[in-house]
């Protein structure tokens, strides 16, 4: 897949997102709305001010804000959608496309994970800045290296997906499976709570699972929690993991296709 | 009365049907919001274990808060889950037609066209909230309280409902509402919380604008003899005015409606 036609499909996903602009506002309002809450909940946890787990109150609020500011791509998932083209029978349209089918749809993934970033992080990281004291480092390295986290982590994520996803060809709907990877995911990725508070039996649970590295670990280098020094070992053990997660999703998808039922449309 | 409800309860059997269609999906989904609502719940536990008090309320009684608005929103996305599909599912297609053509109110026939039996997940986790939360704070489980408990969470059932049929009739001239009561339906996780930890303006918001603290905080400040005043009984005279003035709003929006000739 040439850059150009990358272009075209982060284009055409800005356009999908913009396209329907009260569903957007609405969804930014939305947004903004749980960021006030988190950081009301936070200041009232953090009370007198004592660090938790070496974590204090602005580096905690720091965390919450930009993690709800690029929370968006822990729910982007491509089980939905591999349930929805089963069920219209598209599936069959897109496996006869001649480009690389999970090429293709990982291009839709990092279209989304870009327009996430220019939209909602620019947005909401802007009024998080504004009003609710969330402080953004200037060091240029701390973004880079946030920026190749946040992308190493979805390709992970997207990965993750991908085989969970197959199941589809055997289940024929995977509605329930999707909602049950969005909760895992939406604990498990640190969205709601940093990784870093978490009791040892559940960290350890948490590092066995590919939802950290989407979103716990590019958010920890851009609030200094992971020192820019430690950021490129970080980024490594999430290639590590893409590395091994592309050769299991693609002799899983070899196998999985052969089974596949059209259901028609 | 007994007409619509012996009409969904037949609704409700033809649901498990089609639900049983594809059986491991259904019993997936079912688990899935229980590990929805164990998931949200272990973040603010996790917390809770670190710092056991929430401004001047301790863990147990936070969690009084919490499982009551959970009750609360699962009697409502048991019962009232299909508002959230009304432009996307009915207006824009057009299928909302049929809805007029039935001998019956046009929102009973959309209620009852889509009941959600994965509320009872959500339900499942308020209870034991609850349950757990009156054993650690030795609330002994009176007639008294059972009854109390029971008007509280069926009262903020109702504020919420009438909360998202308000919004989602606005479907009837925007066409896609579902944002809109997102949007609004993230307030009530503020409502999980004590309502001192939030700003004055947000306060008075959660109270007497979209009035969810009266279905979870002002019931829990009752229950646990916090306050006594007229606040603990809100949520019921409260619901059913926002239940009437959404109905006008859903009636008005009928009217309003003229199918997109899909």
């Amino acid at each position: 897949m040439t850059f150009a036609q990358f272009r075209a499909f982060v284009a055409i996903t800005l356009k999908e997102k913009l396209a329907f602009t009260g569903y957007f506002w609405s969804d930014l309002l939305g947004q903004l709305v749980l960021m006030i809450i988190a950081v009301s909940f936070w200041r009232a946890v953090y009370g007198a001010g004592a660090p938790l787990e070496g974590l204090t109150q602005e580096q905690a609020i720091g965390y919450v804000l930009v993690a709800n500011s690029v929370g968006m791509v822990i729910s982007y998932s491509l089980i939905p959608e591999f349930g929805a083209m089963l069920r219209s029978g598209a599936i069959a349209t897109e496996l006869l496309r001649p480009v690389d089918f999970q090429l293709c749809m990982c291009a839709k993934m990092l279209a989304h994970l870009g327009a996430t970033m220019l939209i909602h992080m620019a947005l909401l990281g802007t009024v998080a800045c504004l009003f609710l004291g969330l402080r953004l480092p200037a060091d240029p390295q701390v973004w880079f290296w946030f920026a190749a986290s946040l992308m190493a982590g979805n390709g992970v994520l997207f990965l993750f997906d991908w085989i969970i996803s197959l199941s589809a060809f055997y289940t024929n709907e995977i509605r329930g499976l999707f909602i049950l990877r969005d909760a895992v995911a939406t604990f498990f990725s640190g969205l709601l709570v940093p990784l870093a508070l978490l009791p040892d039996w559940l960290r350890s649970v948490a590092e066995v699972l590919p939802f950290g590295l989407a979103l716990n670990t590019p958010v920890q280098i851009l609030t200094g929690m992971t020192p820019v020094g430690a950021a490129p070992r970080a980024v490594a053990i999430q290639l590590l993991w893409g590395a091994g997660l592309l050769i299991l999703s693609r002799m899983a998808f070899r196998v999985a296709v052969r089974t596949i039922t059209v259901q028609g449309g | 009365m007994r007409y619509y409800l012996s009409l969904a309860w037949a609704f409700f059997q033809q649901q498990i049907k089609i639900h049983m269609t594809y059986r491991l999906n259904f019993f997936i989904s079912l688990t899935s919001t229980v590990t929805w609502q164990t998931a949200t719940l272990a973040a603010v536990w996790v917390v809770l274990d670190r710092a056991p008090v929430l401004g001047t309320w301790r863990r147990e009684e936070t969690f009084l808060i919490y499982g009551l608005i959970t009750v609360a929103g699962a009697i409502s996305r048991t019962f009232a889950f299909n508002l959230f599909f009304l432009g996307g599912m009915y207006i824009r297609p057009g299928t909302f037609d049929r809805f007029l053509l039935r001998p019956v109110n046009p929102l009973f026939a959309l209620l009852t066209e889509r009941l959600s039996p994965e509320g009872m997940g959500d339900l499942i986790v308020g209870a034991a909230l609850v349950a757990r939360s009156f054993a650690a704070l030795g609330l002994a489980p009176t007639s008294g309280r059972i009854a109390y408990l029971i008007l509280a969470v069926c009262s903020g059932a109702l504020i919420i409902i009438a909360l998202n049929l308000a919004t989602a009739s606005t479907a009837f001239w925007i066409v896609e509402a579902t944002p809109l009561m997102l949007a609004l339906n993230h307030n009530t996780q503020v409502a999980r919380y004590p309502l001192e930890i939030f700003s004055k303006p947000l306060r008075l918001i959660l109270t007497w604008v979209v009035p969810y603290g009266l279905a979870s905080f002002y019931p829990a400040e009752f229950l646990l003899g916090r306050a006594t005043g007229p606040m603990a009984f809100a949520a019921l005279p409260v619901g059913c005015l926002l239940f009437a003035l959404a109905y006008q709003i859903w009636l008005r929006g009928l009217r309003h409606y003229s199918g997109t000739g899909s």
